[in-house]
């Protein structure tokens, strides 16, 4: 057991600790002290599991307080089979309002609203699993992601346009992931001249 | 030509002095990572012993071990990888003076090293084991205490490690 030696840590340092803690454990901590709590207040990446009705007020508090405070968002992460429409739209929105860089949604039941993550031209990476994408057209031109550097897609319907249509509008690809996607015969990478990580688990016959 | 390229091989060295009263003498294109004492060089304040109040002996020599590690010339990337690894195996205070002599020194990769170690050294214990190994007392009421948990009771679910080490 080691005893405390050390003096109190300037406020700068505790505030970049809890930035490399998850949300959570970034949460149990504030009670350490006014100057933990207000680390945690400010916490970066925001990773929320939702399953009850309970936890949505609780998401949804949170996002109204980066919100109502302006204060930054790089990454957001929802899991939820319980969320509406309407919820994750309004979150979706806060934190690109606030510079998200970093978007993962996981098990999503109702269709992710796709078109406001394709306008979000700060992204540099969009993870999806389990996501439903099926009753979405897309026309070329539409996405907007000029930064994003990783895209991964698990477990997700697709069809060749919507993927294209994706891609091609991705130009800064380095890493793309795609893995048990189905409703897909082949896909194209022509266009991605950056990218130096591809990987593919699928039943894919043809990668170009 | 002989006198250009031997300008180019000649090595400063600068003259380090931790709050102990050691010295320790270092290569300038290793110790100027600081951005710190980068600073001072270019100021001419490093002529003499370049006096490091805020960093005792023992940090010191690690920190030197760490600038040496990383300095361009010397170590392949796998060799850094596997130094990182075992440098952030030291005990937590002694990562905690790192990270305080990192911020004070301005080397921000030991900074960012340090403060991602440190969180995954806590990250699994309760608040009261986190609060001995940073010595830290609350400025909170028992109110304030209880709110904050009330506020958030599922931040405090699951089995935490209750340990100092």
């Amino acid at each position: 057991m080691e005893t405390a030696t050390i003096e109190v840590l300037p406020d700068c340092l505790i505030r970049k600790i809890v930035s490399y803690l998850s949300f959570k454990e970034a949460a149990k901590m504030s009670i350490l002290s006014k100057t933990w709590l207000q680390a945690w207040l400010t916490h970066p990446n925001l990773e929320f599991t939702v399953d009850y009705h309970h936890d949505m007020k609780v998401v949804d508090k949170v996002m109204e307080r980066y919100r109502d405070r302006k204060i930054p968002i790089e990454k957001f992460e929802l899991s939820s089979d319980s969320s509406s429409r309407e919820d994750i739209e309004k979150w979706l929105g806060i934190a690109l309002q606030n510079g998200v860089k970093d978007c993962r949604f996981h098990g999503l039941a109702c269709p992710l609203p796709i078109f406001i993550i394709l306008a979000a031209k700060s992204l540099k990476e969009l993870v999806l699993t389990r996501c439903n994408l099926k009753s979405v057209s897309l026309s070329r031109g539409v996405a907007n992601l000029f930064y994003l550097e990783k895209l991964s897609l698990s477990s997700i319907y697709l069809n060749e346009d919507m993927l294209q249509t994706l891609l091609t509008n991705c130009p800064l690809i380095v890493s793309f992931v795609i893995d048990s996607c189905y409703g897909l015969d082949k896909i194209e990478l022509r266009n991605l001249q950056k990218i130096r990580i591809l990987y593919s688990v699928s039943s894919l016959k043809n990668i170009h | 030509m002989a006198e250009a390229s031997s300008s180019i091989t000649e090595k400063f060295f600068l003259t380090l002095k931790s709050s102990d009263g050691d010295e320790f003498v270092l290569e300038e294109s290793i110790a100027i990572q600081s951005i710190t004492i980068k600073n001072m060089v270019e100021d001419g304040c490093s002529s003499s012993v370049i006096p490091l109040s805020k960093v005792d002996t023992e940090t010191l020599i690690k920190v030197i071990e760490y600038m040496k590690m990383h300095s361009s010339t010397s170590s392949n990337e796998e060799e850094i990888e596997n130094f990182d690894k075992k440098f952030v195996s030291n005990s937590i205070n002694t990562i905690l003076n790192i990270l305080e002599a990192a911020n004070f020194l301005d080397i921000n990769n030991l900074l960012e090293l340090c403060a991602e170690a440190v969180a995954n050294r806590i990250k699994n214990k309760t608040p009261e084991a986190v609060r001995k190994i940073f010595n830290i007392t609350s400025d909170f009421t028992p109110e304030e205490e209880a709110e904050i948990r009330n506020e958030t009771p599922w931040a405090f679910e699951g089995n935490l490690d209750h340990s100092l080490d």
